[in-house]
């Protein structure tokens, strides 16, 4: 598998802080080329503002911090600044496909805008492109549809129109911001068929962010599990599933519904995840871990291979310990 | 495109359009008033067989009749005559003199809102130091200074005016700076002036259409106070503050002279007002 992108000590500061507060980091991630990586984390565990910072897109008040970005440039990795990325080797989708399209503009145009910035062709081609583009995410009657506004479409067109979008500027790799949580159940189903069809037939590497386990079972090859700005557990999605390690990763995990036992009660994690300026000295998760001890409490602990599989990491100081 | 259950995606659904929306009777019906008023200042001094200008000293001061529908003036002017060429007059000045300070103002507010820092603070401080001024004392100096006629008070309203735009596109720009839309097209690797342009412009379009409505308005009222006051449109032209302040002597013989352009002006800013407020809730809708 080649690497695409390869990022180490990524994070994201609070613009303005009198000592540095960091929501997110530091984190390192990597991605092959059509490879789907899945991140997970609770809300306010800074997955989302992970994907922003690949772009540089943060919100005000906050900055990207240190870091390297390398991406794959003619069968090497480069170092590359974030902003010349976008549109270029890296697009994205957001969680509301409804506000990423601009009112005002027919989305034959909205696409073929992008195509025409990145392939520098007539506006006239431009629109066939567009119209091909809309075919390929299975937007029926694409022809039409082109020319529709797009408070005209339904939730699943305009995250299929979204969709087309990024493809119109022919990236390698996809962010996707939780793209399917505005969206319905079946709705959901087909964006992710559609995305994992995009993966698997065209190559096209995906970091998909979501709190929903089940839905990133389905799609992820490899997973992070994020906790209060850091990956607390990573590896493939089989091993994070069948064999969690992380005190977190097994908590998440007891609190998922499980169809085929419907004796016994979901296992919620007990309290609530810490505010950045409040991150705990030592583990992050330390203060709701059944099994923190001394060493938790005062240093914190590295992520780090685990003995019985290499391709696994794990951020806990009880790595190996019998539960 | 079928899903495990076997149901058929509702994404099949023919293509079918949202019906459009339509302009609220009441922009409809000020639009209606003010096509009026073009036609009025097109044709009617045309079919009207006096000259706006013309005095005769032996006529004047007369009540309307057969031949002059609304009387003379205190020169002897037909002053239907006068009451529509003044529409000729103020119409396209007022017009200008909100036009110039919209593109202007639009500009300096859009570059203001949407790079933030340097720009902004320019732009913020010189519109602080022009709103420091009161408005008609700034205008009058201005157009003092300019010498009367149309086309200083253009150059005057734009001095003043662009404030307004420039904070209010400004306000917007930073709104629409935001929205997930301007994000995606970041994301496209769509330029900044370009995103600028094309998606965060015209997004600010409707507001600034409805204040350049009102404002227009405002600069017909302006327009004719500075004419009533004497630095404005100089006689003999026809033009409706000028003519309030020449008819003022005879309000009480002859009251129409003073109250025909008030009413024309009344009826005018209404009419805009109209529009500027259906504009806005269709824009909302």
């Amino acid at each position: 598998m080649t690497r695409i992108l390869e990022i180490a000590d990524l994070r994201v500061d609070l613009s303005r802080a009198e000592r540095r507060v960091s929501p997110v980091g530091p984190v390192d991630l990597w991605l092959d080329a059509g490879e789907c990586l899945g991140i997970v984390g609770e809300s306010g565990s800074g997955k989302s503002l992970t994907l922003k910072a690949i772009l540089d897109l943060l919100p005000d008040g906050l900055t990207r911090g240190t870091g390297t970005q390398k991406i794959a440039q003619g069968g090497r990795l480069v170092p590359t600044d974030p902003r010349s990325l976008r549109g270029a080797k890296i697009s994205m989708i957001s969680q509301e496909p409804a506000a990423a399209l601009d009112p005002l503009m027919r989305i034959g145009d909205l696409i073929g805008e992008i195509v025409r910035h990145h392939s520098g062709c007539s506006w006239a081609e431009a629109r066939l492109r567009a119209v091909d583009l809309l075919r390929r995410v299975g937007v029926p009657d694409p022809e039409t549809r082109a020319r529709f506004w797009p408070h005209e479409l339904s939730g699943g067109l305009k995250q299929r129109v979204v969709i087309s979008m990024a493809l119109a500027c022919q990236s390698d790799m996809l962010l996707c911001d939780e793209p399917t949580t505005a969206l319905d159940v079946t709705i959901q189903a087909q964006i992710v068929d559609l995305l994992r069809d995009l993966q698997v037939n065209d190559g096209l590497g995906l970091i998909f962010v979501t709190h929903d386990l089940a839905l990133i079972r389905q799609i992820a090859d490899r997973i992070c599990i994020m906790y209060a700005g850091l990956i607390v557990e990573t590896g493939p999605s089989s091993e994070i599933f069948s064999n969690p390690q992380h005190p977190y990763t097994r908590a998440l995990l007891a609190a998922l519904p499980d169809i085929e036992q419907s004796e016994g009660r979901l296992v919620p994690i007990e309290g609530t995840p810490p505010a950045p300026t409040a991150f705990p000295q030592g583990c992050r998760f330390g203060p709701r871990c059944p099994r923190a001890s001394d060493v938790c409490r005062q240093t914190a602990p590295a992520l780090l291979a685990t003995e019985d599989a290499q391709d696994v990491k794990v951020a806990c100081h009880h790595t190996g310990d019998v539960t | 495109m079928t899903d495990q259950s076997g149901f058929t995606a509702p994404t099949e659904a023919p293509a079918v359009r949202a019906p459009r929306k339509r302009l609220p009777g009441k922009a409809r019906f000020g639009l209606a008033i003010i096509g009026l008023y073009f036609l009025a200042g097109i044709f009617g001094p045309m079919l009207l067989p006096f000259d706006p200008d013309a005095a005769n000293i032996l006529q004047r001061l007369r009540p309307p009749s057969a031949q002059h529908w609304l009387g003379t003036d205190q020169l002897g002017r037909d002053f239907l005559a006068r009451l529509l060429y003044a529409i000729r007059i103020d119409l396209p000045v007022a017009f200008l003199a909100a036009f110039f300070p919209m593109l202007i103002g639009t500009a300096l507010g859009a570059v203001a809102g949407f790079f933030g820092r340097i720009p902004d603070i320019v732009v913020s401080r010189s519109a602080d130091i022009v709103q420091a001024f009161p408005v008609y004392v700034f205008l009058l100096v201005l157009v003092f200074a300019l010498g009367s006629g149309a086309t200083s008070f253009i150059l005057a309203a734009t001095v003043i005016a662009w404030v307004g735009y420039a904070r209010l596109v400004r306000g917007e720009v930073m709104r629409l700076r935001e929205m997930e839309f301007v994000a995606a097209a970041r994301v496209s690797g769509l330029p900044p002036l370009r995103i600028l342009a094309t998606h965060v412009l015209p997004n600010a379009l409707p507001q600034t259409l409805i204040y350049f409505m009102s404002d227009i308005v405002m600069m017909v009222l302006v327009l004719s106070s500075l004419s009533f006051l004497g630095v404005g449109i100089q006689p003999p032209t026809a033009e409706w503050g000028r003519m309030i302040a020449e008819g003022q002597p005879f309000l009480r013989s002859q009251w129409i002279l003073s109250v025909a352009p008030g009413l024309m002006l009344m009826v005018f800013g209404i009419a805009l007002s109209l529009v500027a407020d259906g504009l806005d809730e269709w824009s909302r809708k």
